[in-house]
């Protein structure tokens, strides 16, 4: 059968693989779909869609901001015209509007009747204007506020001064001193420029010209301080440490594998021809998951490579069984030989893979189509093409390889005693025991998404002197109505204060601290005029007693008349300097209906009290990205971890179908040794499971279970067996076992398993079957 | 707004025997200061206002607002100390006092939270401080910088006047005089928007030359 249907389906199969090469070219020629934010592994935890978008919006804003402090002007200045020659910043704020303090000064100025400081009002409500009076007394008196008096016809009572102080305290670090933005720590002054990047930080490209135009500046300013920060020196970093580990560890392992193929073939032609098939499979993979997805993400790249592992069977098989043929080598009898084993073992991989699809998980989705799509087409090469490509029989050759095959082979068949099943179980248990006891999974994001110490001590640098520049922490606050929204974040930021008071956190930044809400200004405003309009009041005695002009105290009572005052509102706020600062936290919906604005926290102590808070509030959401997604991974990994397990017990009732439960049994143990080992290992070298590496046991099963039935399978030498597993291991180490040395945390905790994993299988395999009747009959 | 902040401390200036002469104040400005060859008087002054280590004095302060049909009239006390900074307190009408060190300022006014005021988070302020004491001790060549120094009378006897040169200085005053002998006797700060301050001061000591445990309390935060 598989001589007539060969044939038919080879040129098919390769008209199938031109198209899909081609649908990729095309797809790649405005630059490969490729993902490499980590985040965007995850499915989105918010329902809520204004929430979410207030989010995006708020983390496109910040994730585009690169913030920069320069020692000296003529370093601000040299760093300004780098980032306007490179193209890559859509917005620069460097040189401040000379006009900015006025501007500000203008934009509150016809409001002023209605603008009231914190402890003002406090005054106020209280009943406590004499309060006011004795501050305005004061302010009339003490040596400083001399100036004020400028304004002192408007602004007899001092309250529109105290107003603009209180927002001095807002305005941070910074002061404007000429047209630049200066701050001074320790001594020392730092000058501001911010920039906006045109591109995504995850863009590739945008990464290359970013950390080129970075170095640029860096040598140009050479004896000057330089300080930076954002979300794309993070990314710039996470790329360089992923293009070392390829270039390191991919020239490590391509110089192992061309060493191998010399050693066991005496010839690189079957190196050459044995990675036909992943190529081929890798193409299909890729393909299937633009064509499904849309874009590709790097992790299901990572993981894709480890399917070389897998596929890379297949062609070893293959080519071991020519070799040992030797002189009477007939490709389509090899290829019967090894087609029930291979066929098994593609079977019980696609059933593993396909556990992942299970999971409402973008990401172990992708995973899953890529995995079966490129085994299958591995598997399809091989067994469609091998026989054409590998007609004439192999050197004679007795390779170094064989010989350890054959030791190993001898070593496990003189080492059978009598019970050797019962003791591997009972030793799988207490694996098992040492595991369930020792293994601590950690899921913070934080510790998986590691930079380098340099990037985040400048981070820390620019946020001590800046505030926090990219909030990770923050409330979303939700309202119909311009005025619901501000309203409800003074409620919210009246809470904060208290929880800056009591240090649990740092400080906050919010829209209301610049704008109260128009419900505010029209209470402020009918405080204010009861007093000024009643010259009995403190406030009326105090304008008669200071003996202020008559057309002062009537122009100043004329001003109070309206009953009404038109707000400041969110609008005129945005078109004014403050805007810079503002707009990113004034989020608006795309049908305008909805309106919501951010509250970002910095220094949080108390997570869940946050929450609490939250939880108490109408319209107010708390979100802690880095806290959710966290929570979200480790849900994953849970689940990760169920479908592993449900996965190897599909595998063990396939397994069950094929062969007696004895055999079945002794079929599973390399893959759960394997598995429980490399688990085992992790914990007593204090490392942590988190989904990552739950994934990779998800690969050790696929390879595990191979070997094995390669094992059971094996009609022929054994022997020939071991030497293929002993290639096809030692090649999936090589590709990919050596991630384990990568710097990336996520990349290397998944490496580490697999390496242990395909180790402990190899050891394990020529355990299995040897014995006279190891199967049922052949149903295939 | 910065404006306002730079305002908020046009004000210290003080020192020694209130023994001006409102003649020499009509002069002084026709008297221009070489700072690079001062005359003998000039230096004589200079040097003796450098000196003191610590400054005690009362002040009877007056300041002329056109919104204001009458002057508005305060008095109270200061300490300055070259290593603290100095406490300026209103005793009356309004018990408030003022703290200003190179590290922080604390504005205590009765019945009202203190209020404490550090460079990061106002460094405007604090920039302002050093011309403060400058003018404060009588740092004529520090004062150079920002002002054009006009000088009349005898060591026993002057009258200094200050043309501010640049920046917010320039646009927030017209001009400055001082007046004393062995100490600053009195202050008139002439504001570009027609305001002034008259300040005098009585009781003038630098003894003793360092600060009792209580004046250093004054200083805390």
């Amino acid at each position: 059968m598989l001589a007539k249907l060969g044939p038919k389906f080879r040129i098919p199969w390769l008209v199938a693989l031109v198209l899909m090469a081609g649908f990729l070219v095309v797809r790649a020629v405005d630059g490969f779909p490729l993902e490499t934010n980590i985040l965007k592994l995850l499915p989105d935890t918010r329902t809520d869609p204004l929430t979410e978008q207030a989010y995006r919006q708020f983390e496109m804003a910040t994730g585009r901001r690169v913030v920069f402090l320069a020692g000296d002007e003529a370093a601000a200045e040299k760093l300004y015209q780098g980032m306007t020659d490179s193209g890559l910043f859509s917005e620069i704020s460097f040189r401040v509007d000379p006009e900015r303090t006025r501007k500000i000064f203008e934009l509150y100025r016809p409001h002023r009747h209605s603008l009231l400081s914190n402890e003002q009002r406090r005054f106020l409500t209280a009943g406590e204007t004499e309060k006011l009076v004795q501050q305005a007394e004061k302010n009339l008196m003490s040596p400083v506020s001399i100036g004020s008096t400028a304004g002192l016809a408007q602004d007899p009572l001092f309250t529109f001064m105290e107003f603009l102080k209180s927002l001095q305290a807002e305005a941070g670090a910074f002061t404007v001193e000429g047209d630049l933005l200066v701050a001074r720590h320790q001594d020392k002054e730092y000058i501001l420029v911010v920039g906006e990047l045109e591109d995504n930080a995850f863009s590739i490209s945008a990464q290359e010209r970013f950390d080129r135009f970075y170095r640029e500046i860096r040598s140009q300013v050479q004896g000057v301080e330089l300080h930076s920060a954002g979300v794309i020196h993070h990314a710039v970093a996470g790329t360089n440490s992923a293009r070392h580990d390829i270039s390191t560890i991919g020239i490590g392992s391509m110089a192992g594998l061309v060493l191998l193929m010399w050693v066991a073939f005496r010839s690189l032609r079957p190196l050459m021809i044995s990675f036909v098939p992943v190529l081929f499979g890798f193409v299909a993979a890729l393909a299937a998951c633009v064509l499904v997805f849309g874009k590709v993400h790097l992790f299901t790249l990572v993981f894709g490579t480890s399917l070389v592992g897998v596929s890379i069977d297949y062609s070893f098989h293959f080519l071991a069984e020519r070799l040992s043929a030797g002189e009477e080598w007939v490709p389509e009898a090899g290829l019967r030989h090894i087609f029930a084993g291979i066929t098994l073992g593609l079977l019980t991989s696609l059933a593993a893979y396909l556990a992942l699809a299970v999971a409402p998980f973008s990401g172990l989705r992708q995973i899953a189509v890529f995995s079966t799509v490129g085994l299958t087409g591995a598997y399809l090469t091989v067994v469609l093409w091998f026989p054409v490509w590998l007609r004439s029989p192999s050197l004679r050759y007795r390779p170094p390889t064989l010989r350890l095959a054959r030791a190993v082979v001898k070593f496990w068949s003189s080492a059978k005693p009598k019970g050797q099943l019962l003791f591997f179980l009972l030793a799988l248990v207490v694996l098992a025991v040492y595991v369930a006891f020792n293994l601590k999974a950690d899921d913070n994001i934080r510790a998986l998404q590691s930079s380098p110490r340099e990037v985040v001590e400048q981070e820390d640098f620019v946020k001590e002197i800046v505030g926090s520049s990219s909030g990770t922490q923050f409330f979303v606050v939700r309202g119909g109505t311009e005025d619901e929204v501000l309203r409800r974040g003074e409620e919210l930021a009246s809470r904060l204060d208290i929880e800056v008071e009591e240090g649990r956190i740092k400080r906050y930044r919010s829209i209301s601290r610049v704008l109260p809400s128009w419900q505010r200004q029209q209470e402020d405003y009918l405080l204010l005029r009861q007093e000024v309009l009643d010259p009995s009041s403190a406030v009326g005695r105090y304008l008669s007693d200071m003996g202020f002009e008559e057309e002062v105290v009537s122009g100043f009572r004329e001003s109070y008349q309206p009953l009404e005052v038109s707000p400041l509102t969110v609008k005129e706020l945005m078109a004014s300097p403050l805007a810079e600062l503002y707009s990113q936290l004034w989020i608006e919906s795309e049908d305008g209906r909805s309106l919501a604005s951010i509250v970002v926290l910095d220094g949080v102590t108390e997570l869940e009290e946050m929450r609490l808070l939250a939880g108490s509030l109408d319209g107010v959401a708390f979100v802690s990205r880095a806290d959710d997604v966290s929570a979200l991974l480790q849900t994953y990994r849970r689940l990760s971890s169920w479908l592993v397990a449900g996965a190897y017990c599909t595998i063990f009732l396939l397994m069950l179908l094929r062969y007696r439960l004895r055999n079945a049994l002794s079929v599973m143990i390399p893959p759960v040794g394997a598995g429980l080992a490399a688990l085992a290992l992790s914990a007593a070298l204090g490392l942590t499971l988190n989904l990552f590496n739950t994934l990779a046991l998800i690969i050790v099963l696929g390879v595990g279970i191979d070997y094995a039935i390669f094992f059971a399978e094996g009609s022929g030498d054994r022997e020939v067996v071991m030497h293929a597993v002993l290639l096809s291991a030692v090649t999936t180490i090589l590709s990919f076992g050596l991630l384990a040395l990568s710097g990336t945390p996520v990349i290397s905790s998944f490496g580490f398993v697999v390496f242990v994993g395909i180790c402990v299988s190899l050891l394990l395999a020529p355990m299995v079957g040897g014995g006279p009747s190891v199967g049922k009959p052949p149903s295939l | 707004m910065k404006r306002f902040i730079l305002i908020l401390f046009w004000t210290f200036w003080f020192c020694g025997p209130a023994l001006c002469q409102v003649g020499q104040e009509a002069q002084v400005f026709q008297h221009a200061v070489n700072v690079k060859a001062p005359g003998p008087d000039f230096l004589a002054v200079r040097s003796s206002l450098a000196g003191a280590a610590v400054v005690r004095s009362d002040f009877k302060q007056k300041k002329t607002l056109t919104v204001l049909k009458k002057p508005i009239v305060s008095a109270g006390n200061y300490i300055f100390s070259k290593d603290y900074g100095l406490y300026w307190n209103i005793g009356a009408p309004v018990d408030t006092s003022y703290v200003l060190t190179d590290s922080y300022m604390v504005e205590r006014q009765k019945g009202f939270k203190q209020k404490v005021v550090t460079p990061d988070q106002q460094p405007a302020i604090f920039g302002l401080t050093e011309v403060f004491e400058a003018i404060f001790v009588g740092d004529l060549d520090r004062l150079s910088q920002d002002f054009a120094i006009h000088f009349v009378g005898s060591p026993s006897n002057w009258t200094i006047g200050l043309v501010p040169q640049r920046g917010l200085l320039k646009k927030m005053f017209k001009k400055v005089v001082l007046a004393g002998g062995q100490t600053v006797g009195e202050v008139k700060l002439y504001e570009a928007n027609g305001d002034s301050t008259h300040l005098k001061f009585d009781n003038t000591t630098r003894r003793p030359p360092s600060l009792s445990a209580a004046e250093k309390k004054l200083f805390a935060r």
